[in-house]
C-alpha cells in the first residue's frame, strides 16, 4: 500500500501511514495533554475494548531513526522541533464513509457519542466529530484519531463539533433515509457532509416542520439567515460559573444526539434488487451445495489470511471465508446488501468488513491532491491472499462491458495467491437476461476461451461444472512475476 | 480574602487555557446550528435548576417524614440562595 498523505488540518499534530506503520507526531505544546488523555479511564477502557486505537510513544532511538530516514521527509514535511512521535496500531483495511453502508455510519456515530460522553467525565472534550475519525476492524468501528481529545473548560456548556456531527452523521443518514441519497453521493463530493441549508432545499413545506427536520435542518437554516455572518461574538465562549450545570447541559445534548441518531438507524429489512438474491437465485440445492463445497475446499487448501469477496451479495461466502479464519473484505455495489452483511457479521461476530464498492467503477482517491483517501484499488492491490468472484463475471462482461482479460488481470493484481471464480456460460439464464438483445457480442465465449484467458495469470488447480447449471467453478493459483 | 483571590486566579487560568483551546479549535462550528445549540443549552440550563429544586424538595419531605436519605440526595441538596444566584450565571 502506498504511504498516505499526512493529515494536516489539526495544528496539534499530524498522522500518516509509512512503510506499513501508522505514525503520528504531536506538537510539543500538545504532548502533555495528549499523554494525559491516553491515561484517562475513558481512553484505557475503550482501548481495552478495541474501540480506540492503541498508541505508544516512540523512544529516542526510534525517533532519531525516523528523523534521519530520507523516505520520511517527503511524507512528514519536517516535523517541528520538540514534536514527539507516536505509533498507532494498524487497522487492517482502511475504509472511508463514501464506501460504508448507512448502518456503518450509524455505528461510527454511536461510538463517537459514547466516547464524547465518557471523555466528559474525565474532563476532556472531543474537538472534532467526523466519520473520518474512525475506521472499521471487521464490522466494528475503531476510533483512530487519538489527537481528537483536548482538555475542556469545566464551565463550557457548548460542544463546538455539534454542527460537524450533524453535517457528517445525522444529515447524511437523514438524506439517505428520506431521499435515498447514497453515502457515496454525499461524501465523494463533500468532505464535511451536508449543510442544513443543503438539506433544507430538498425539503417540501411539510417536511420542513416535522420535528426531526425542524431541529436538524429548518431552525438552523432560519437562524443562519437571520444572523450577521460577520458577528464574531457568536463564536465567543459562553462560560458558566457552575461546572455541574455545564456538564448537565452537555450530557443532555449527547443524549439528544443519541436519540436522533437511533431514530435514523437504517431499517433492518431493507429491500433492493439484489437483497433477495440468495432466496431467489437460479441454483437448485445440489448445485448450490456443490458450489459451497468447492469454495470451502479451496479455502481449506490455501488458508488465505485476507480475502476479498467481490460481488458479495448477502455475504454467504464471505461468512464461509471468515469462519475459515480469514479477515474478509466483502464488496458489493448494493448498499442494502452491504448493510445486511454488516448486521450478520456483527450478530455472528464474523471478521467481515462490508463495503459498498462497484468493482467496475471503484471508489476514487479523494481529498486534497487526491492524497487523503487512497482509491479502493490502491488499497486493494496486493492486499489479499484470496479473491472470491462468485456469480460476478457475467455482470462485468455484459453490463459493464469489461473485457475478460481485464477482469482476470485485475484479480491477478489484487490477490497474492488464490482466485476462486465462477464462470457463467452465455447460455445461462441470468447471462441471457443481462444481454438484452446483445447475445451476439458474447457468442464466442465458452469455458475453453475462459481457460485460455486465465493461462497468463493463473494456474488452474481444479474446476467443477455445477450440476444442472451453465456454470463452472474454478480454483486458480496466481502465477508469480508477471506485472 | 485569600480564598477569593485564589478563586479569581483559578478562573483566569481556565480562561487562558480555554482561549488557547479556542485558537486551535479548527473545525467549522457552523452558524445556525451553533446558535440553535446555544438556545437549547439555555433551556436545558433552566431544567438543571428545576431538577435540583425538585430533588431538594423531595429531600425536605423525606426528612420531615423521617425517611433516610440516599447519598445522591444529600449531594443534590443546595441552598435556595445558590439557586437564585445561579439563574444569572451565564456570562
Amino acid at each position: 500500500m502506498p504511504p498516505s498523505a499526512p493529515s494536516f488540518r489539526d495544528p496539534a499534530g499530524c498522522c500518516c501511514s509509512f512503510n506499513g506503520r501508522v505514525l503520528r507526531f504531536v506538537a510539543a505544546d500538545a504532548v502533555s495533554e495528549f499523554e494525559k488523555f491516553l491515561q484517562t479511564n475513558c481512553a484505557r477502557q475503550f482501548i481495552a475494548g478495541k474501540k480506540f486505537v492503541s498508541t505508544r510513544r516512540l523512544n529516542e532511538d526510534e525517533t532519531a531513526a525516523l528523523r534521519e530516514s530520507p523516505d520520511l521527509q517527503p511524507v512528514f514535511h519536517a516535523p517541528p522541533k520538540g514534536a514527539v512521535f507516536f505509533e498507532h496500531e494498524r487497522i487492517p483495511f482502511p475504509s472511508y464513509p463514501h464506501e460504508w453502508p448507512p448502518e456503518m455510519l450509524w455505528a461510527a456515530g454511536r461510538l463517537t457519542l459514547e466516547l464524547a460522553q465518557a471523555a466528559l467525565v474525565d474532563g476532556f472534550g472531543l474537538k472534532d466529530a467526523t466519520p473520518r475519525n474512525l475506521l472499521f476492524r471487521g464490522s466494528e468501528p475503531v476510533f483512530i484519531d487519538a489527537l481528537s481529545f483536548e482538555r475542556r473548560h469545566p464551565g463550557d456548556p457548548i460542544w463546538k463539533p455539534h454542527a460537524q456531527f450533524v453535517r457528517t452523521f445525522l444529515l447524511p443518514l437523514l438524506a439517505n433515509r428520506r431521499w435515498g441519497l447514497s453515502l457515496a453521493e454525499i461524501f465523494t463530493t463533500r468532505r464535511d457532509g451536508l449543510e442544513p441549508e443543503d438539506v433544507y432545499r430538498l425539503c417540501g413545506p411539510l417536511e420542513k416542520i416535522k420535528p426531526r427536520t425542524l431541529s436538524l435542518v429548518s431552525i438552523p437554516t432560519w437562524l443562519s439567515r437571520r444572523a450577521d455572518p460577520d458577528d464574531q461574538k457568536i463564536y465567543q465562549p459562553h462560560l458558566l460559573a457552575n461546572p455541574e450545570k455545564a456538564q448537565f447541559i452537555l450530557e443532555s445534548l449527547f443524549k439528544r444526539l443519541e436519540r436522533t441518531l437511533d431514530s435514523l438507524k437504517p431499517a433492518a429489512q431493507k429491500k433492493s434488487v439484489w437483497s433477495d438474491y440468495m432466496a431467489t437465485h437460479s441454483y437448485d440445492d445440489p448445485a448450490f451445495a456443490a458450489k459451497e463445497k468447492f469454495v470451502s475446499e479451496a479455502l481449506r487448501e490455501f488458508k488465505p489470511a485476507r480475502v476479498l469477496d467481490a460481488g458479495a451479495n448477502t455475504g454467504h461466502f464471505s461468512a464461509l471465508a471468515a469462519q475459515a479464519g480469514a479477515e474478509v473484505v466483502a464488496v458489493d455495489l448494493d448498499a442494502a446488501c452491504a448493510g445486511a452483511i454488516w448486521r450478520r457479521a456483527r450478530e455472528q461476530k464474523l471478521d467481515i468488513l462490508p463495503l459498498v464498492v462497484n468493482l467496475a467503477h471503484p471508489s476514487p482517491a479523494l481529498g486534497w491532491r487526491n492524497g487523503e483517501c487512497p482509491s479502493f484499488l490502491d488499497r486493494a492491490t496486493g492486499a489479499f491472499d484470496g479473491v472470491l468472484m462468485l456469480a460476478l463475471i457475467h455482470h462485468l462482461l455484459v453490463t459493464e462491458r469489461i473485457p475478460l482479460e481485464e477482469i482476470l488481470r485485475l484479480a491477478y493484481e489484487v490477490t497474492n495467491s488464490l482466485l476462486v471464480i465462477e464462470f457463467v456460460e452465455p447460455k445461462d439464464e441470468m447471462f441471457r437476461r443481462l444481454t438484452r438483445g446483445r447475445a451476439a457480442l458474447h457468442a464466442s465465449l465458452n469455458a475453453t476461451v475462459f481457460e485460455q484467458a486465465c493461462t497468463p495469470y493463473f494456474e488452474i488447480v481444479r474446476s467443477l461444472a455445477l450440476p444442472g447449471t451453465q456454470r463452472r467453478m474454478y480454483c486458480l493459483k496466481r502465477k508469480g512475476g508477471l506485472h | 480574602m485569600v480564598l477569593t483571590a485564589s478563586k479569581s486566579l483559578f478562573k483566569i487560568f481556565w480562561l487562558i487555557c480555554f482561549l488557547i483551546i479556542m485558537i486551535i479549535a479548527y473545525i467549522d462550528p457552523g452558524l445556525g446550528a451553533l446558535l440553535w445549540q446555544t438556545i437549547i443549552a439555555a433551556f436545558v440550563g433552566l431544567l438543571f435548576y428545576l431538577k435540583k429544586t425538585r430533588r431538594w424538595i423531595v429531600g425536605v419531605f423525606r426528612k420531615m417524614f423521617g425517611r433516610s436519605q440516599k447519598p445522591s440526595d444529600i449531594v443534590a441538596e443546595i441552598p435556595a440562595k445558590e439557586t437564585r444566584k445561579a439563574k444569572s450565571d451565564v456570562r
